[in-house]
């Protein structure tokens, strides 16, 4: 699959690169060009410098090719835009989201766009840690 | 009317005085502490210290009786999301985010903020409607983009200039609805002679507008 990644900061680099290790083709977009720096051993995933809120930026990523998308930056509207952009103008057939209000999902899935809470995650793994011995 | 205003940045400062001069009842959201006190100082309480961009602050503000919501951070993403959480959440009907990227006005009307302004393009299309007068200026915009009120300067050299509207043949789906002559409003009907250097205010469906543009100013160059 062509994937495209937006946000290349400790997340997004990690996501691109086990991705391409997958076999996959991946773009990466964050606008610090320094963030590329995490993946400066992989040559093989494209690295676009810009804002993923801008369409003219998302379409030279190649949006109007790819066939799925994740927005990862560390700003949950920022993502969220992206997303709808991603589902609804560039009419990506998966997309999925970095959401840290578990509320403001609901935007989201109002254009079946899957979402990922780390919040949520984080605090599951945490609590499986420590819950392990009933007292 | 009870006015929630997302951002208290410039925008957003001189629009909660305004709105609160003409008597409606005012709200900013706004994160920023030093932002927060200058209004506070200047325009009164009127603050909600948080993030209008999610549920949680915007229920603080009282959305839910909101008449309306107006998104205006420095910030597009924001004011998008800010606008589809106050629809989303608190069903609030009218919803205005600022547009930073002209770019992006068409965008936030795909998505759905409700009306969307940007300055930029704003004061673009005032300089262009000097420049360039051969042209309909778009002044308001409804239904997406499908219905727009537009504005046109007539030449002397019009072909319409000297003629009763009752012998023009408007396009279906427009309307002339106002004629500004010398600083004065004429509200037209068939009688009204239309003449060089009226200004024309017109209602026109968004796919009549080149007939439109034919029919008051002629075939172009």
């Amino acid at each position: 699959m062509f994937i495209i990644v937006v946000g290349c900061g400790r997340l997004g680099s990690s996501l691109a690169r086990s991705l391409s290790g997958a076999g996959h083709r991946v773009s990466v977009v964050d606008w610090t060009a320094s963030s590329f720096d995490r993946l400066e051993d992989m040559p093989e995933i494209e690295k676009v410098l810009g804002t993923g809120i801008d369409v003219d930026v998302l379409r030279s990523a190649g949006a109007e090719e790819c066939d799925a998308l994740a927005a990862v930056t560390d700003h949950d509207n920022a993502n969220i835009m992206i997303a709808q952009t991603a589902e609804k103008i560039f009419h990506i057939q998966q997309v999925v989201a970095r959401v840290n209000e578990p509320r403001t999902e609901e935007l989201l899935r109002r254009f079946g766009i899957a979402s990922v809470c780390p919040t949520h995650l984080a605090a599951r793994a945490l609590f499986e840690a420590l819950n392990t011995q009933p007292s | 009317m009870y006015v929630i205003v997302v951002g208290g940045g410039k925008v957003g400062y001189y629009l909660a005085k305004t709105l609160l001069t003409e008597g409606h009842e005012v709200a900013v959201i706004e994160k920023d502490p030093a932002r927060c006190r200058k209004i506070e100082r200047d325009i009164g309480d009127i603050l909600v210290i948080g993030d209008g961009s999610t549920p949680d602050g915007l229920e603080r503000a009282g959305a839910s009786r909101a008449g309306v919501v107006a998104a205006v951070t420095g910030q597009d993403e924001t004011n998008l999301v800010a606008c589809q959480v106050a629809k989303t959440f608190f069903q609030v009907s009218r919803t205005i985010a600022r547009v930073n990227n002209p770019k992006n006005e068409a965008l936030f009307h795909a998505l759905g903020a409700g009306i969307a302004v940007s300055s930029t393009q704003r004061i673009t299309d005032l300089i262009q409607r000097e420049v360039d007068t051969r042209k309909l200026q778009n002044l308001l915009t409804f239904e997406a983009g499908e219905v727009n009120l537009v504005e046109v300067d007539l030449p002397p050299n019009a072909p319409v200039a000297g003629h009763k509207l009752a012998d023009l043949r408007l396009p279906q789906g427009s309307l002339l609805v106002a004629v500004m002559r010398s600083g004065r409003l004429i509200i037209p009907d068939g009688r009204t002679q239309l003449l060089g250097g009226d200004r024309l205010i017109a209602v026109s469906q968004s796919d009549r507008e080149a007939d439109l543009t034919r029919l008051l100013l002629g075939e172009g160059d």
